[in-house]
């Protein structure tokens, strides 16, 4: 069955053309294609990739060195 | 006027008004400051690093940004909530910093990115890989940061800011500066861009 896949037509024409999506095969479910059932599978485990890296990323910052920082600044910021 | 929750809070844990509050905060006085840097000292450093600078530019930006916001203090009328104008001034100096390090975000070719997706027909080019396959490929996290790195510094904000930290649409709107259409776009081609750079990184033919 060929005809327009209404997942991607949303999605991706945020960015670019429309009609280069309008001849996506249907999938059997959800009416989406099958290759775009896998691209929105991927978003998805790409954002809670991208949780724990940022997460990683800020556990390397030791919260003494920021509050070190942050009497500094309170020094540095106040009028005597 | 600041007339705003957050004002209120901070005026309430001194025991004084929220126009108190403004005037101590803009005099600098002891308390007034104390205050709001304590609060607000480790969102920037949060946000700094998920922007993915290392601790020493974070350090620096951080920095500018609280001098900035003392300078610009006189100027400020309250439209916006303390967190959001400091966000405002980090983006900045995080984007001076980038350009001073050259790392403009030049090499965002996204729309490149789109088109190679499809054929002239509409048709995937390549299927997207299989998800277990795709998990198991950000498990070291290693190609993710790289493909950040890759990103459009403003792109790479709006995700942070959205996809990290949660803030609503409208306070990111104001940081960027961009409309809520450009920022659900924005996010989305970041994603996009992730994606495409991951299944490349991580499934590349050896050799190639």
């Amino acid at each position: 069955m060929v005809g327009t896949c209404q997942h991607i037509t949303e999605k991706v024409a945020l960015s670019t053309e429309t009609s280069a999506f309008q001849k996506l095969q249907i999938g059997a479910h959800l009416g989406i294609c099958q290759a775009c059932w896998l691209y929105f599978a991927q978003l998805k485990i790409l954002r809670k990739s991208y949780r724990r890296l940022v997460a990683q990323r800020l556990a390397a910052l030791s919260g003494e060195h920021v509050s070190q920082q942050t009497s500094l600044l309170i020094e540095r910021f106040t009028k005597k | 006027m600041m007339g705003s929750s957050e004002a209120l809070r901070f005026a309430s844990c001194l025991g004084i008004g929220e126009t108190d509050f403004l005037r101590a905060l803009r005099a600098q006085e002891s308390a007034a400051v104390t205050v709001v840097i304590k609060e607000y000292t480790p969102v920037l450093y949060r946000t700094a690093v998920g922007f993915g600078l290392a601790a020493d530019h974070a350090d620096e930006v951080v920095q500018l940004t609280w001098t900035g916001f003392f300078n610009a203090l006189p100027r400020f009328e309250g439209r916006s909530q303390i967190k959001t104008f400091l966000t405002a001034i980090l983006v900045n100096k995080v984007r001076e910093l980038r350009r001073s390090q050259a790392k403009t975000g030049a090499s965002a070719s996204i729309e490149a990115v789109c088109d190679s997706q499809f054929d002239a027909e509409g048709n995937w080019n390549t299927r997207p890989i299989e998800p277990e396959q795709f998990y198991q490929a950000t498990q070291t996290l290693n190609h993710l940061n790289e493909c950040l790195e890759d990103l459009a510094e403003t792109h790479r904000m709006a995700l942070l800011l959205r996809e990290w930290e949660e803030r609503p649409k409208a306070e990111i709107c104001n940081i960027l500066a961009v409309s809520e259409t450009n920022l659900r776009v924005m996010v989305h081609r970041a994603k996009t861009k992730l994606r495409e750079c991951l299944e490349e990184k991580a499934f590349a033919p050896i050799g190639l």
